[in-house]
């Protein structure tokens, strides 16, 4: 295979001296004349209707230029489904929510007007529990579209549920030899990305608003702020693409919306920035579910022929990205295994308290914790060894989704082999191993007070949103000297997308890496991204960029071939030089080239590529069965930690990660997403909890002293050992998949696996905190002393 | 209510006039323009607004500016730029120890800080001092990677002298 410049190799982040120096702008640096600053009345209820409120004293208040309340926003509700507010107008639903915006010249005398804002309220019971909210006749959590005939469950499709349904599964537990069945849950946690949700709002004198925006999917939100102001795309401007962190979080609409209807009433630019405490109760949490079981039919031979699967999902106060959380958790439940028939229902509840959004791996992390837990519990009923036993049941090339859907690229396998070598976790016969099998380390260490563990994590993920939807546009001009200015709607949000689409074009056209200028994420200069989330930047961007460097090169190519006198097919672009290829002599400068063509002749070197995924709904919403992904992806994890019985602390030793990412673009890019994956996934699985007294909800963490991510001491204890597994994908650009939020969701189930081969000990409510690690060996104590 | 302020920013003079109750991110931020000090959490737990007092790391969010008269304030534009990188920063930028950037400034001055004081830091001496100072994106290891590097290059250029 030939050599490639640029592509596999290390070479510096795009905006790398940008970040070290402290030039990066990011939204809250952004400082305009007379400027202003939104501070909002919140709700100090979890769920209360609002009988009355009063601005009047507040209007009065020094520095104060506008109030916006409910009655000043066009189209106040908005959404997947139309059900969130700006700002709350009829009922509060979540503690928190804002219901009145004050404009004031400082953040001081804002925050003192609105404190002067009276609202009547009329207090409801708080739903918490979903599983209680589900009963007939209980207190509505939720008002206004997406609800089902019950207020709290939420209408997906035809059903109150999502229904998967491939083959008959009452046959297979029929025919089964052991059935096993486990339940399981999972907590709320909160993205914590760095900077917390900002937005600057200006309008012109032509009524043209620019909005300056920290979402991850800007030409998304373009559409929704259009909808909710009512003013058209060219009267809107949004620009974005430098985030201090995002993690899933700043998909959601829930600022730009109010700060552009604050510019347009008060005619000032205005700023308005989230306190800590407003990010962990406004915005977006993960997926908690309080419910989530397996029950499995199993025969004696380690097949698993049937695989059934409910779902609750705690869907928070507002919709934002719950339905689809649930869709696509009901397609990959099943782990990345075969089984002839599968039965999902997944339900989404309304509750009062944050929203679930989506969160590094949507969910994927915590169903993992269920399903790895529960086929490590098969094997050990069947007394099969447990790397064995996924082994047999793994997907293969030749196997389908839950819905039916033929992959294009398989790689589970390859994944857990990988980690399973460098973990020293023996392989079956099969595949070159000796044969031995690793029994649990639980049945012989019995008197150590610091117990060691080895757990197994078999993981797989997706590409962009369920059903599509999410389209990408690049666009690459080549200049007057040969350098290229690359023009796309992705948002960096730290993972590096400037760098690794400038390295495809780069690669693509012929040119250095150094000579490309990126601009990104602004609706008035860049084609559109359906947005950086859910492990599609690089295959979906990238596969538009890689279209648009192919057309640009060709049109320099055919330029050339009139200088060369040579047919374009037969002249090649390397490093700046365009060159015959027999005759490599026989070359020009892409400079000359470009320079005499621009302005000699008036030539324009734009190439242009869009990317749409090969996905759609599902033909029906009885089984769901279909094509709703593009593309998939596999992992396998395999932790090995030490347990501290007498105080329940689990610290990882060692995390073996095996990915697949089909082509290692910028392999230093792709160690920075194994460490900070494993960070977050390690933190997310021992040490996070926004409600540790759940089911009580009457604390609930607000702030980083109280809500714990970890710091270098906390994961300095752990040794990450990067595998990359490089199964091309055949669509990707240079087969790349990806390397994103996924290497965050082999974690949780790792180490429960892990917690479990230590002590015989299942916990099968996330997180693994030493607390809760302790109540449950003594209860396991109790129990064997009976 | 008001008074005059004056102190040292990056070996320059700031005078300004602040409110009582202000504090020193806001002031650096607000009125001298200096925006690299990052307001994550406002209240000492995120280490993003993190500055150099005459010379050891603060959170600036829990420091009243007027208690800085007189002093010596750095932020990371005072520690090197791009024509003339600080060794951490060069170091940062080579490993990769910055992905979205945010806690960067405030992690290269802690740094820079650390190794002032202690120029042949362990690797624990490292996961220490950083431990003020939340990153969600790297997971750390090459924040840790690039301060040893810049430790080791400095410990055996002073050797071979």
């Amino acid at each position: 295979m030939e050599e490639m410049s640029v592509i596999g190799k290390s070479v510096h982040r795009y905006d790398g001296l940008m970040h070290v120096t402290g030039q990066t702008k990011y939204v809250n640096d952004i400082y305009l004349p007379g400027m202003c600053y939104i501070k909002t009345r919140n709700s100090e209820h979890f769920n209360a209707k609002i009988l009355s409120v009063d601005t009047t004293e507040a209007e009065r208040m020094p520095g104060v230029v506008g109030v916006v309340t409910a009655k000043d926003v066009p189209n106040n509700r908005f959404g997947l489904v139309a059900d969130q507010p700006v700002l709350a107008d009829t009922y509060v639903r979540h503690l928190g929510q804002p219901i009145v915006a004050v404009v004031a010249t400082s953040e001081r005398l804002a925050q003192e007007a609105a404190d002067k804002v009276k609202v009547v309220f009329e207090v409801m019971p708080s739903v918490f529990d979903p599983i209680e909210a589900m009963e007939p006749g209980a207190t509505p959590a939720h008002d206004g579209a997406g609800s089902s005939a019950h207020p709290n469950i939420a209408q997906n499709g035809k059903y109150d549920h999502r229904r998967i349904r491939p083959g008959d599964v009452d046959e297979a537990f029929r025919q089964a030899d052991l059935i096993v069945e486990d339940t399981y849950s999972s907590q709320m946690r909160e993205h914590v990305p760095l900077e917390t949700h900002v937005a600057v709002g200006q309008v012109d004198a032509t009524g043209k608003l620019t909005i300056w925006t920290v979402s991850q999917a800007v030409h998304q939100h373009q559409r929704f702020v259009s909808y909710i102001l009512n003013i058209p795309f060219s009267k809107l401007r949004m620009i974005g693409g430098t985030l201090g962190g995002g993690f899933g979080s700043k998909n959601e609409l829930l600022c730009d919306h109010l700060v552009g209807l604050a510019a347009l009433k008060t005619g000032r630019p205005v700023k308005w920035l989230w306190t800590r405490e407003e990010e962990f109760l406004n915005s977006s949490v993960n997926a908690p579910y309080p419910l989530f079981s397996y029950r499995t039919a199993v025969k004696k031979d380690g097949t698993m022929t049937a695989m059934k699967v409910k779902a609750i999902q705690d869907g928070g106060a507002y919709t934002i990205y719950s339905l689809v959380g649930i869709n696509k958790l009901g397609i990959m439940a099943r782990g990345p295994y075969r089984t002839s028939s599968y039965w999902y229902d997944g339900y989404v509840v309304y509750t009062n308290k944050p929203s679930s959004g989506a969160q590094r791996g949507f969910n994927l992390a915590e169903a993992c914790f269920g399903w790895e837990q529960h086929v490590d519990h098969i094997a050990e009923e069947l007394g099969m060894d447990r790397l064995a036993f996924r082994l047999k049941n793994v997907q293969v090339m030749g196997d389908t989704t839950t819905t039916g859907d033929p992959m294009e690229s398989i790689s589970i396998r390859e994944c857990l082999i990988a980690a399973a070598k460098t973990a020293g976790w023996p392989l079956p016969k099969s595949e070159g191993g000796d044969g031995s099998t690793r029994d649990f380390a639980f049945k012989s260490n019995a008197g150590s007070l610091k117990k060691r563990g080895m757990g197994i994590c078999a993981q797989h993920q997706v590409m962009g949103l369920p059903y599509g939807g999410d389209p990408s546009q690049a666009e690459i001009q080549i200049m007057g000297d040969g350098s290229a200015h690359l023009r796309m709607g992705t948002v960096d949000l730290g993972q590096g997308a400037k760098t690794v689409t400038a390295m495809i074009a780069a690669e693509e056209i012929g040119i250095p890496y150094e000579s490309i200028t990126v601009t990104n994420a602004d609706t008035e200069t860049t084609p559109l991204d359906g947005g950086s989330y859910a492990n599609r930047c690089t295959f979906f961007m990238g596969n538009a960029v890689r279209r648009a460097a192919a057309e640009v090169k060709q049109l320099i190519l055919q330029e050339a071939s009139g200088e060369l006198g040579t047919p374009p097919e037969a002249l090649d672009l390397k490093n700046g030089t365009i060159f015959v290829k027999d005759h490599p002599e026989q070359a020009v400068s892409l400079a000359d080239v470009a320079n005499n063509s621009i302005w000699k002749q008036g030539k324009f070197f734009l190439g242009r590529g869009a990317f749409y995924p090969n996905a759609g709904y599902p033909g029906d919403d009885d089984t769901s069965q279909g094509k709703p992904y593009d593309s998939y992806m596999f992992a396998a994890g395999i932790a090995d930690l030490e347990v501290d019985t007498e105080t329940g602390q689990i610290d990882v030793k060692n995390m073996y990660m095996a990915y697949d990412c089909g082509k290692a673009l910028n392999p230093r890019l792709v160690e920075g997403q194994f460490e900070g994956g494993c960070a977050a996934g390690i933190g997310g699985t021992i040490m996070e909890n926004m409600l540790p007294y759940y089911p009580s909800c009457d604390y609930i963490t607000k702030s980083l002293s109280e809500y714990m991510i970890g710091t270098s001491l906390d994961l300095a204890k752990t040794k990450i050992h990067d595998i990359i597994v490089e199964v091309p994908h055949p669509r990707g650009p240079f087969g790349a998949k990806g390397m994103g939020e996924f290497t965050s969701n082999v974690q949780a189930a790792a180490i429960a696996n892990a917690l479990y081969d230590a002590t015989g000990v299942r916990v099968t409510s996330l997180p693994l905190t030493p607390e809760r690690v302790l109540r449950a060996l003594k209860e396991a104590e109790k129990k064997a002393d009976k | 209510m008001e008074q005059k302020l004056s102190f040292s920013v990056n070996g320059r003079p700031a005078e300004t006039t602040v409110f009582t109750t202000a504090s020193l991110l806001d002031v650096l931020r607000e009125q001298l323009n200096i925006t690299s000090p990052k307001k994550g959490c406002d209240m000492g737990d995120c280490g993003t607004c993190t500055v150099l007092l005459d010379g050891a790391p603060v959170n600036s969010c829990l420091i009243l500016a007027l208690s800085v008269q007189g002093r010596e304030v750095t932020t990371i534009e005072g520690i090197g730029d791009a024509r003339n990188l600080h060794p951490l920063q060069k170091a940062f930028y080579d490993w990769d120890a910055a992905q979205c950037g945010y806690c960067s400034p405030g992690m290269i001055l802690t740094a820079k800080a650390l190794l002032d004081k202690n120029p042949n830091p362990s690797r624990e001496d490292v996961n220490l001092a950083i431990s003020g100072n939340l990153c969600r994106c790297t997971g750390y290891v090459k924040i840790v990677d690039a301060i040893l590097d810049v430790a080791k290059s400095h410990t055996s250029a002073a050797a071979a002298r």
